[in-house]
């Protein structure tokens, strides 16, 4: 199938021709840009003609870090949406959850998302035993928003298989009384093997039904490329057949989980640019939103912190894993030749893995690694020029400042902190090519929202997080399209509107460079193609 | 000129589920209008504007947005319809604009601050129908849907008291309380307040802010997609006891029908159906309508709602001529 697009701006974040007039595209392939004349003559005779009807072609955007299957889990029903947008406080959350528990069936299992210490003014860290007041007879768990804890009651926990006996897996948290019985609170790696038994619990065609809304919502918002961070292997059944069903898909670069130094990575193989083993994602610490991080200046004492959050005065928090421990997965799977992410939020932590990886280029230097940072909220600006100087690329989660910006500055760390937080600007100023993402099912998944949090890193309150670190219009396009595309190695065939890749597109209404900054999340997403085949269009 | 935040036209926004009582309660302002011109943004949910058709008012400010549900995105006619409104040298003293049962509170915001950008209008208050009588009898998801969209409100009228058990409205109200503590709640019944209180009700601009600060993190859901909507017309006549199995065969698709009917004993006069839930009534329309037309709507849950099945059974009502 032949298709020439033209009639509208094209925008193709490719320097050597930045506005054709025409593209031409065969068999999902970009053929040639340029003239309407010249695109046209590339093209068989029974070319169709997609009118852009003044409005603008881009490529389709690519969130570098995110998790389309694992979104599908965490959302929609039996799945209870709990985020604070939706109940506004922790007295209305139990109030809900009683409700829930009011028609539940007998033995049903309940997942609650989205408790924030940061956003319900009146949170508690729910106990076991008051769960168990709740629920006696089934089990549930209230899980944080930052998807990095679980609360669960006594039949959450049998179901779990977790009880006095359980060790704590390295690089897990179980909370426990004196006598070693777990008192409610599990974080990190456990926390998201215990949910599997309540995902399982509730069969595949529920999940397969919620995936296709994870997918929908994907290109509905013009993304055309994600990562499955924290892959794990059983995923692939699901890609299948979403495949299988005709689903549309966005390209997906895996990132397979590793918790511990033996595990193999998935030869996933369907496709080199459709679905693949892209690298291996390890947690190096957690959630700067439940206080599990390694900062080297320690957390502000606020009702926030102490009260809510249960951090000790002075709390600077540490890694999810013994040195050793860590430096072993690190070296096994780079050594195996992946490209590895590393989830990094406190700066000492950045300092620690900066610091392995130094040894570990000095002993086996690797051309082009791309070993990247994830998240990065708290990296100073001397790792970045580090980070650089050893090729480490950053990939910032932009959106704790439209989400949790007011609390981050006023409870967490301050305005010194708050003015450098999630650093896209001075990673950029030292040369890097950074992306952004959204870390769906954490934030929703919009590349217009990413862009519009770094040009202008404004707060759900209007106010302006570090006026330094904002992005430029081009820069943060690229940090969603070319620059993303080279932080999951496939900057060759995605990425740009340039001859020879993939004809990945969204379309929209305006124009993102002459449209106000604070009102590019709002442009809508006229369509999005994948492999030159429309799959979303906005009917309104 | 950007007009002073007092000097511009006050919006009043009312939401609710199918039925609550939305349009009670617009008409309930406008017979309270005493001089004073509103004009009124009808939005309703099916192809036919039959909220438009109902609401009794001899002023000529009825504006009806015929494109679906303002739900989902910036809505264009209506931002365009009421900053004419707004432009007018002497402006409606306020402009009520009643969103669809089916679009959540917040959907409105994007068009709405549009227009506050411009200093055309401010957002007076928001206002949501709680149908009491209803409100236990519906899903988990329906139910917790009306209090997360009642708790984004200014003040909610919990409605249709007077047939509510009093334990039922006494349970609803503690439940209310928990979940929507920054709101504030009247009970009512056919929405039966004094007007004058409403819009006198000044909400402090700072309060407002600080909620909407509260929600600011938010993203609007496409409701639309999780409905399925069913209309028909006719100019044929209908047959009085057919319909009304056809009135008891609809609630297994739908949550919410409504229509103007003319049967074949009575075929110059206009009856009003109402649909909610199991609860059906027909009664004589109290103004003479201009169609000459029978039209029914019906809202119901995607893939529960069978159009085929409706059309199917809608044919059976209509009188052979």
């Amino acid at each position: 199938m032949d298709i020439l697009f033209t009639g509208g701006t094209i925008i193709t974040v490719d320097e050597v021709n930045e506005n054709p007039k025409a593209v031409a595209v065969s068999n999902g392939k970009i053929l040639g840009i340029g003239s309407v004349k010249q695109a046209q003559s590339l093209l068989s005779s029974d070319f169709e003609t997609v009118d852009l009807d003044d409005k603008y072609l881009l490529p389709g955007f690519i969130d570098a870090h995110s998790h389309p299957l694992w979104a599908a889990k965490t959302r929609g029903a039996p799945v209870v949406d709990i985020r604070a947008e939706t109940v506004p406080t922790y007295q209305a959350i139990l109030g809900k959850i009683k409700r829930r528990v009011a028609v539940a069936k007998p033995n049903e299992h309940l997942i609650f998302f989205g408790l924030d210490a940061q956003l319900h003014p009146d949170m508690e860290a729910p106990t076991r035993e008051l769960l168990d007041e709740i629920a006696p007879n089934n089990p549930i768990g209230i899980q944080t928003s930052n998807c990095h804890a679980l609360y669960l009651n006594s039949k959450g926990f049998e179901v779990c298989g977790i009880d006095e006996n359980t060790p704590t897996p390295t690089g897990s948290v179980i909370e426990r009384d004196a006598s070693g019985r777990p008192t409610g609170k599990i974080a990190e790696a456990i926390t998201w093997s215990a949910l599997e038994s309540f995902y399982s619990a509730w069969g595949d065609g529920r999940l397969n039904e919620q995936f296709e809304a994870s997918i929908t919502e994907f290109v509905q918002n013009g993304i055309t490329t994600v990562t499955e961070h924290l892959y794990m292997p059983f995923y692939k059944a699901y890609y299948q057949n979403a495949l299988k069903r005709g689903l549309p898909l966005p390209r997906v670069a895996a990132y397979q989980q590793a918790t511990t130094a033996d595990m193999r990575v998935q030869n996933v193989s369907m496709g080199d640019d459709r679905l693949w083993m892209a690298g291996v994602k390890i947690h190096a610490d957690g959630s700067p939103l439940i206080g599990n991080i390694w900062l080297s200046q320690p957390y502000l004492e606020s009702e926030i912190t102490l009260e809510r959050m249960n951090l000790k005065p002075g709390h600077t928090g540490s890694v999810n894993y013994p040195q050793e421990f860590f430096e072993k997965m690190v070296r096994t799977y780079f050594a195996e030749g992946w490209q590895m992410t590393i989830h990094t939020q406190g700066d000492r932590t950045i300092d620690m893995v900066l610091d392995l990886l130094e040894t570990i280029l000095s002993e086996t230097p690797r051309e082009d690694h791309r070993f990247r940072l994830e998240h990065c909220a708290l990296m100073r600006e001397d790792q970045i020029a580090r980070a650089q100087g050893m090729g480490v690329l950053c990939s910032f989660f932009i959106n704790h400042i439209t989400h949790w910006g007011a609390p981050i500055e006023d409870a967490l760390f301050g305005s010194e902190r708050a003015a450098h937080y999630m650093p896209a600007g001075t990673a950029v100023k030292h040369g890097m090519r950074i992306s952004l993402h959204a870390d769906t099912p954490m934030t929703d998944p919009s590349g217009l929202d990413l862009m519009q949090a770094a040009i202008t890193r404004k707060a759900g309150d209007g106010r302006c997080l570090g006026q330094d670190e904002c992005l430029d219009v081009k820069t943060a396009l690229k940090s969603i399209t070319i620059d993303a595309a080279y932080q999951i190695g496939m900057e060759d065939k995605l990425g740009s509107i340039t001859v020879g890749k993939h004809a990945d597109f969204v379309v929209l209404d305006q124009d993102v460079f002459e449209c106000d900054p604070n009102e590019l999340s709002k442009i809508n997403i006229f369509a999005t193609y994948l492999a030159g085949e429309l799959v979303w269009q906005n009917d309104f | 000129m950007t007009s002073k935040a007092k000097d511009r036209v006050p919006i009043i926004t009312i939401g609710g589920f199918l039925g609550s009582g939305k349009t009670t309660l617009v008409n309930r302002i406008l017979s309270q209008a005493y001089g004073k011109r509103y004009v009124v943004f009808v939005n309703d949910f099916g192809a036919i504007n039959i909220d438009f058709e109902k609401i009794e008012t001899i002023e000529e400010n009825r504006i009806s947005l015929k494109n679906g549900c303002v739900c989902c995105s910036l809505n264009d006619d209506l931002v365009a319809g009421v900053a004419d409104f707004a432009r007018q040298d002497i402006p409606p003293e306020a402009i009520i604009i009643e969103a669809s049962g089916v679009s959540d509170p917040r959907a409105l915001d994007a068009s709405l601050d549009m227009l506050e950008a411009a200093g055309l209008t401010r957002l007076d208050t928001r206002l949501y129908v709680l149908d009491a009588y209803e409100f236990g009898q519906l899903k988990f998801e329906d139910s917790e849907y009306i209090l997360e969209c009642a708790a984004l409100s200014d003040l909610v009228l919990l409605n249709k008291v007077d047939i509510t058990p009093d334990e039922t409205q006494a349970e609803l109200i503690e439940t209310f309380n928990v979940a929507a503590p920054y709101t504030g709640l009247i009970p009512t019944s056919f929405c039966s307040i004094d007007v004058s209180v409403l819009m006198s009700r000044k909400f402090d601009i700072a309060e407002r802010a600080e909620k909407k600060q509260k929600y600011a993190i938010l993203k609007n859901t496409d409701h639309s997609k999780q409905y399925e909507r069913w209309g028909a017309e006719t100019e044929l006549l209908i047959d009085r006891e057919k319909f009304s199995e056809f009135a008891k065969f609809l609630p297994q698709y739908c949550y919410r029908a409504k229509g103007i009917l003319r049967f074949v004993d009575s075929p110059e006069t206009h009856y009003l159906f109402d649909l909610v839930g199991y609860r059906a009534t027909i009664e004589i329309a109290k103004e003479p309508l201009k169609t000459q037309l029978s039209q029914v709507v019906a809202i119901g849950a995607k893939g529960i709602l069978n159009p085929e099945k409706i059309d199917e059974k809608f044919k059976t009502i209509l009188h052979d001529q």
